[in-house]
């Protein structure tokens, strides 16, 4: 029974006012973004807040008159440490040569699925778990199959007759360092591949029969069609993998917390042992901070390049 | 007729659901957990006679009463695994049965060593979280705000057993105050095997590095398993070879006032030309060894010298029978400056934002009192060794009736913590953090230059001790 208060219209209950308010665009956008707005203040930009604050002081663990604002201190020193300079090196080295051949074999992978006809799904299925399967279990694996004394790869190779002594391959610095760059690159392969596939699809098939048509071969179909018609995906896929590799943790941390001798430490790993294990916050703060300039300018240029599309 | 289920019948019935998991989580009830994530407990340890028999002579002994508490009083701790489950076990039922009598709710989290620098780090930054933690080394200087004064039982403890070592007080005292009790020392030794030292003259086994260093060239030319000594980051065993043999040659990071760094010296120059020449007779893995990998090597036969706990003969006894016939133990070598040597120690803290201070220096007190824990020590093959100096003589002690862990007896005396002379709390473990002295001997071992070793050894310092 609805009783009229102004004689016209009929009074309504507090929720019906309350409904037809939150449906009002004004309102319910802003409603339904703040969960996700939310996450990402709490979640990302507070401890983004607290690293810079940080950065920027002396703070130290559990001292209460440490903290204090020392400006750019911290990042001068570190320019000046040698292990610091090697992380710096390490990071670029790790990134740029994982993301390379990522790329390779991710596209790779992209094309032969693409032929693919018989059992589409399980393929696909099947070539996703290196990336699906969380890292520091499979770091695990990797662990035992560079072990120094039960390395499949050492049988492997012992019994081919390719190498005649084994190799050591969390030991030394440039093996460790390969070995973290494989299990990354096995990691990473199929996040292109399966990205690449999806724009590969979506490459209309006539454009290949032209080209047939008018004699082109498979590697100037490649060249022609295939990868110009793909860059956009290529772009956006490459700079989000680059962004990740730099921030990487794990890898490095079950396979060799960053040695021999600090040779494969990143920038992710070497602040954690500065600022946990060693105590000096502001410090560790600093080196996951030197990321951030590198990491901007990626997502401008990606950022850029897709508005130009 | 069915009926569907109504927006509110299904909250209803997921809220009655939900209450009733709570309910049953917080029953009064003394809360048990055990998470055993290092990789020397994944081998599997049976029971042994040798223990069982002791340890149960003793367990069954009258437990002495205890002060009980009002209702409600609760406490979490956060311990160490030791590698035989054994162990984790007689100290969840010693916890679990003083609980019950006190009237405390405990609850306990037996967690792997990395793990608890973490935890107490965010403990002590965050101001929340357990009330009883176990420390490594010197930590108890790193959060020293952070931690209650538990200078009562501490002292009375000491006053009835024949004192703390040095190394104890050197850990937990800060400012006069005890911050921490000191819980146990992993007790080190030279695991060795003794059919093949026996064959190339070593039957009675090397006394200083000198002798080790002959001996290393003996079995390598023989073509027997070779010396195999850790230089990659293994945080107990590479530090205690580095640590040692740095101090053994007369080498020290920085002088007894803890700031002036003295690691350029010709005494650490001698350590790290030692090593160098070491490490062409040892295995070439020891740079990728972790605090695993040396007991993988001992067991399968690949080494035949290691430094390490007991745990290696006490998991070869199950693993490997034939290599644990042959298995013993001697005392770390001597270097020109004697025998000093590297301890890793474990110590009990209570934060001081816990609620039950009282309950939790309770705890403390009964867990290190000599009835409950020599059953505990006993369990650990001597991995668990006392700092109460009186208890190292209970005739029940493994290094008392076993001739094989003979060796074993009296370390407490002769370790010392990173930073040594100084007593230096924060610089000292951000070093032992940094890796610094280790890598400084691995650099070496693979062939840098010993000038540039101590060079690079030198700013790393420099910029902590200075700072």
């Amino acid at each position: 029974m609805q009783v009229s208060i102004d004689g016209v219209n009929p009074a309504r209950s507090p929720w019906q006012r309350f409904s037809s308010w939150l449906d009002r665009e004004r309102v319910l956008g802003p409603v339904l973004v703040a969960p996700a707005v939310i996450l990402l203040v709490v979640l990302i930009a507070y401890p983004f807040g607290v690293a810079l604050f940080l950065a920027v002081s002396d703070r130290v663990i559990a001292k209460a008159d440490s903290g204090a604002f020392i400006g750019l201190a911290n990042f001068t020193k570190l320019m000046r440490d040698s292990i610091f300079r090697q992380t710096v090196v390490n990071t670029l080295n790790y990134a740029l040569v994982s993301v390379l051949f990522k790329l390779v074999l991710g596209m790779l992978m992209a094309l032969v699925l693409n032929e693919i006809t018989i059992f589409k799904n399980f393929f696909r299925g099947i070539l996703l778990l290196p990336w699906i399967v969380p890292t520091s279990l499979s770091a695990l694996g990797w662990l035992w199959m560079f072990d120094s004394q039960y390395s499949i790869f050492n049988r492997i190779l012992l019994s081919a007759g390719i190498i005649d002594q084994k190799i050591i391959w969390l030991g030394t610095g440039l093996w460790a360092m390969l070995s973290v760059q494989i299990v990354n690159i096995w990691r990473g392969i199929p996040f292109f591949g399966i990205s690449l596939l999806a724009g590969l699809q979506a490459i209309p098939q006539d454009l290949y029969e032209a080209a047939e048509i008018d004699g082109a071969s498979s590697w100037q179909r490649f060249w022609q069609i295939t990868t110009p018609l793909l860059m956009p995906v290529t772009v956006v896929v490459t700079l989000f993998s680059i962004v990740q590799t730099f921030a990487d943790f794990q890898i490095v941390y079950v396979l060799t917390r960053g040695g021999p001798i600090n040779s494969t430490h990143l920038f992710a790993t070497l602040a954690h042992q500065v600022a946990i294990l060693g105590g000096k916050l502001g410090e560790g703060a600093a080196i996951s901070l030197f990321m951030f300039p590198v990491l901007v300018i990626a997502v401008v240029l990606q950022l850029r390049y897709l508005q130009r599309l | 007729m069915s009926k569907k289920i109504s927006r509110r019948d299904f909250l209803r019935f997921g809220a009655l659901g939900g209450a009733s998991v709570v309910a049953t989580a917080c029953a009064p009830q003394v809360i048990e957990k055990t998470i055993e994530v290092t990789k020397e407990v994944q081998v599997e340890v049976e029971k042994t006679v040798i223990v069982k028999e002791e340890v149960e002579k003793l367990i069954t002994a009258t437990p002495a009463p205890v002060q009980t508490f009002p209702d409600g009083t609760k406490l979490s701790m956060k311990l160490r695994a030791a590698f035989i489950p054994q162990a984790n076990e007689i100290l969840s039922a010693l916890i679990k049965d003083w609980g019950a009598r006190s009237n405390v709710q405990v609850e306990v989290d037996i967690v792997s060593m990395n793990d608890l620098q973490t935890i107490a780090a965010t403990a002590a930054e965050t101001g929340a979280g357990p009330d009883i933690v176990e420390l490594n080394q010197n930590s108890a200087h790193l959060f020293a705000e952070k931690l209650a004064d538990i200078s009562d039982v501490c002292e009375d403890l000491g006053s009835r057993f024949g004192g703390w070592h040095e190394v104890g007080k050197q850990a937990c005292i800060v400012d006069g105050k005890w911050l921490a009790m000191p819980r146990f020392l992993a007790a080190h030794a030279m695991n060795y095997r003794e059919d093949t030292l026996g064959q190339v003259g070593y039957a009675t086994p090397p006394k200083t590095w000198d002798e080790m260093l002959d001996l290393g060239k003996k079995l390598k030319d023989a073509g027997l398993p070779p010396i195999g000594l850790p230089l990659g980051h293994a945080v107990g065993d590479g530090n205690n070879f580095t640590y040692s043999l740095l101090w053994s040659f007369g080498g020290k990071e920085v002088e007894e006032d803890g700031k002036t760094v003295a690691i350029n010296s010709p005494e650490t120059a001698a350590a790290l030309d030692f090593v160098r020449e070491l490490y062409q007779v040892m295995l070439p893995d020891t740079v990728s060894w972790d605090d695993a990998s040396n007991n993988r090597a001992f067991l399968g036969g690949e080494v035949s010298v290691t430094n390490n706990a007991a745990s290696i003969w006490a998991t070869a006894r199950t693993a490997a029978p034939d290599i644990f016939a042959v298995t013993n133990h001697f005392p770390y070598p001597e270097g020109p400056k004697g025998a000093v040597l590297y301890g890793e120690l474990m110590s009990q803290c209570v934060f001081s934002y816990t609620k039950n201070l009282d309950a939790a220096k309770a705890l403390l007190a009964y867990l290190n009192e000599q009835a409950q824990y020599e059953p505990w020590s006993i369990a650990g093959y001597s991995f668990l060794y006392p700092l109460l100096k009186d208890y190292e003589f209970g005739a029940l002690m493994p290094w008392n009736t076993q001739p094989k862990l003979a060796a074993f007896k009296g370390v407490a005396g002769l370790v010392h913590l990173p930073g040594y002379p100084s007593s230096a709390g924060r610089p000292a473990s951000e070093a032992f953090a940094k890796w610094i002295v280790l890598d400084m001997f691995a650099k070496a071992a693979t062939g840098e230059a010993t000038p540039d070793v101590i060079a690079w050894a030198e700013e790393q310092l420099v910029s902590i001790y200075g700072a």
